[in-house]
């Protein structure tokens, strides 16, 4: 009841901003809605081999200067039922010392590069699926303070910092929750390549504890959370009308367990690489390679509930060094008018090693080889919002 | 000895102070080479945009962002043709940064008497940007560089106001001499590719019946690439002018079908050999117009 009233309250004071702030420019308003119609072969799921519609996500964004020296981003999204806030922070952007930016709120953590941007930005349609296994269904989401800076260094390079509550280390579905702030950190340098290309490398480091529980189930006990990410991205852009990504991620991740009481740990890792050729203007065509611990999907519930976009699929991913899942998507897209209207078709191919022998010992999951889906994204946005920036 | 390292320092430093340019970045090669002349040696200029790239599309890339953090003054054409730059100069976090808007006091063509919106195309609502293809503009845009210099380096307020009045003179002798290259030109009929010639066709006598986009911003379809056809055989238009960042292929579709010629003007300033600065941008599309 009170997140239906918050979000009727944050609507209604977005659209009626406007008349109350007449003699400022209003907030720029914007809506994005991503529509799917997809079939799929998930062995048990009964929308198997069916044509299957689903409105995936609608997102709210509203943007604009707080003053000269900040400015506030609020995103809001909707799978379907309820909205909840997806981002709401505000950024000091000028006037600090050594050329500081102190950001506050809720915000997708700049934990790699991929991890900063909104799904309906990238070309491979989903959020891949190491970064769902690794980080969560919606990516390194928490609330926080991020500082950052420029380093005096020749080239456009950025150290940030972040104190965040660690809320985004407990997975929902999971009895694991956070007692303390956690930190990440994030170091990049943008080197232009070339008279047309560009690169984007990045390190960055996660450190936090979880709650853990015992063999017993009893709780109390903080364990160590340590994760690291290196992310690289090429563009080269001759034209308007062309252009080629390259982009990658591995991430480390490093945990303590609790097993029959002792402290013990897991140590594994996923990452991504796609590739993105953009060609007449208004189409391209590419690939991405995804590799990520645990079974992606597995669980039977979820199957029957919507087919594999769902959430919370892998509650296990961050501490599964058994089994694993690799995953295959093409796709190509088309865009009417730049972002207002992007129509994409997809096809993703997933293989699953599973050695955990408790995992064999069923055999809804030794029949789990593999499985294949076949989509259509359309994605509209109204509005100022695009995902621009490199 | 240590004195003198002190006194050698501060010598040092004194003379980086006095040599100390004013940095100035703008969005487009034309403001740029407006810039050059009004701050000559004291100022150092770069532009984001490329002459023969698109401006209303430029991406906000780091090192953009990097250059403006060490900016004094940025130049922007503004009409929402270069929005694209606000990120970059956000993202400079430049706290000392002058942004001067180039298009302060110019008379705005193509303003829309109606309510805009995204079924229009890309129109920008307030009115044609493409302002600085009038050179009777470059004043105008020489001014508010002026201001903006003499903002952010007082000292030198002098020595910018002479460059301007030099600008000016040189510019008021170009427009006799592009009115003389212009007269074979006068009430010649052309299409263009997208709006961005209104300021051209205004200030040297052409007729722009056309646009190969069905909507600007909105790419060739094929039935208007079929009414632009039409249009060309009854007007007898002989030039469809298009920008060397568009794609040439619906222009040749209709040049073929027609018998007109296809004609690669350069909108900006380094757009084509030849077009080096803003003066020598008109007598590079002047020229080309009259196929010389």
């Amino acid at each position: 009841m009170l997140k239906h009233l918050a979000t009727i309250c944050l609507l209604s004071l977005v659209f009626f901003m406007p008349q109350v702030t007449l003699a400022l420019a209003p907030a720029d308003l914007s809506a994005i809605g991503d529509f799917r119609a997809f079939t799929h072969n998930i062995e048990g799921s009964p929308k198997k081999n069916n044509l299957n519609l689903k409105m995936q996500e609608l997102e709210i964004a509203i943007q604009g200067y707080l003053n000269p020296y900040a400015k506030a981003d609020v995103f809001v999204s909707s799978g379907g039922d309820n909205f909840e806030i997806e981002e709401a922070s505000a950024t000091i952007l000028r006037g600090l010392p050594v050329n500081l930016n102190i950001k506050v709120g809720q915000y997708l953590v700049d934990f790699g590069k991929l991890n900063q941007g909104h799904p309906h930005g990238w070309s491979f349609v989903d959020r891949p699926i190491s970064h769902r296994m690794l980080l969560g269904a919606d990516g390194l989401k928490d609330v926080g303070i991020g500082v950052s800076t420029l380093l005096p260094i020749g080239v456009y390079s950025k150290l940030s910092l972040n104190v965040l509550s660690g809320r985004s280390l407990a997975w929902e579905d999971e009895e694991r929750g956070t007692e303390k702030p956690m930190g990440v950190g994030r170091w990049s340098v943008f080197l232009p390549v070339g008279e047309h290309g560009n690169m984007d490398a990045g390190i960055s480091g996660l450190y936090g504890t979880y709650l853990g529980k015992d063999a017993a189930g009893a709780d109390g006990h903080n364990l160590k959370a340590t994760m690291a990410v290196v992310d690289v991205k090429y563009k080269y852009h001759p034209s308007d009308y062309t252009s080629l990504v390259l982009q990658g991620e591995w991430l480390l991740n490093h945990r303590q367990l609790l097993r029959d009481s002792a402290v013990t740990s897991v140590s594994n890792g996923g990452g991504f690489a796609f590739v993105d050729y953009g060609f007449h203007k208004r189409f391209n065509a590419g690939m991405l390679i995804d590799y990520a611990p645990g079974v992606f999907d597995y669980q039977a519930d979820d199957l029957y509930e919507t087919g594999p976009e769902e959430d919370n699929n892998t509650p296990l991913g961050r501490f599964d060094n058994q089994n694993s899942t690799l995953s295959l998507t093409g796709f190509v897209g088309f865009g009417l008018v730049e972002e207002t209207t992007l129509i994409r078709l997809y096809g993703r191919y997933m293989k699953f090693n599973i050695d955990d022998p408790q995992l064999l010992a069923n055999p809804e999951m030794t029949s789990k080889k593999s499985q294949f889906l076949l989509g259509l994204q359309v994605i509209f946005t109204m509005g100022p919002h695009k995902p621009h920036e490199f | 000895m240590s004195k003198y390292l002190v006194s050698i320092a501060f010598v040092l430093l004194l003379s980086t102070v006095a040599l100390a340019k004013v940095a100035i970045v703008t969005s487009t090669t034309d403001l740029r080479s407006i810039a050059e002349m009004i701050g000559g040696d004291l100022v150092t200029v770069e532009s984001l945009n490329k002459g023969a790239s698109n401006p209303h599309s430029v991406e906000t890339l780091p090192s953009y962002m990097f250059k403006v953090s060490k900016a004094n003054l940025y130049c922007k054409i503004g009409l929402d043709l270069d929005s694209w730059a606000a990120p970059i100069i956000d993202g400079s976090r430049n706290g000392k940064l002058v942004v001067v808007d180039c298009s302060q006091n110019v008379p705005v063509l193509g303003k829309p008497t109606q309510k805009v919106d995204a079924s229009m195309g890309d129109v920008h609502p307030l009115g044609n940007p493409h302002y600085w293809l009038d050179p009777n503009n470059g004043l105008i845009i020489a001014d508010n560089i002026l201001d903006g210099l003499i903002t952010v380096d007082p000292a030198n307020a002098e020595t910018y106001r002479k460059n301007r009045d030099a600008f000016a003179t040189k510019l008021s002798e170009k427009l006799t001499e592009w009115k003389g290259l212009a007269a074979k030109l006068q009430g010649t009929e052309i299409v263009t590719y997208h709006d961005s010639w209104p300021y051209f066709a205004n200030a040297f006598g052409i007729k722009v019946d056309g646009f190969v986009e069905p909507r600007p911003g909105i790419e060739p379809t094929p039935s208007h690439t079929a009414e632009i056809i039409e249009l060309v055989k009854k007007r007898q238009i002989k030039m469809i002018c298009i920008e060397p960042y568009f794609s040439d292929r619906a222009p040749k579709t209709i040049a073929r079908e027609t018998g007109a010629q296809v004609v690669v003007l350069p909108p900006s300033v380094g757009g084509a050999p030849g077009a080096n600065d803003y003066l020598s941008l008109f007598d590079t599309i002047l020229k080309t117009l009259a196929g010389d």
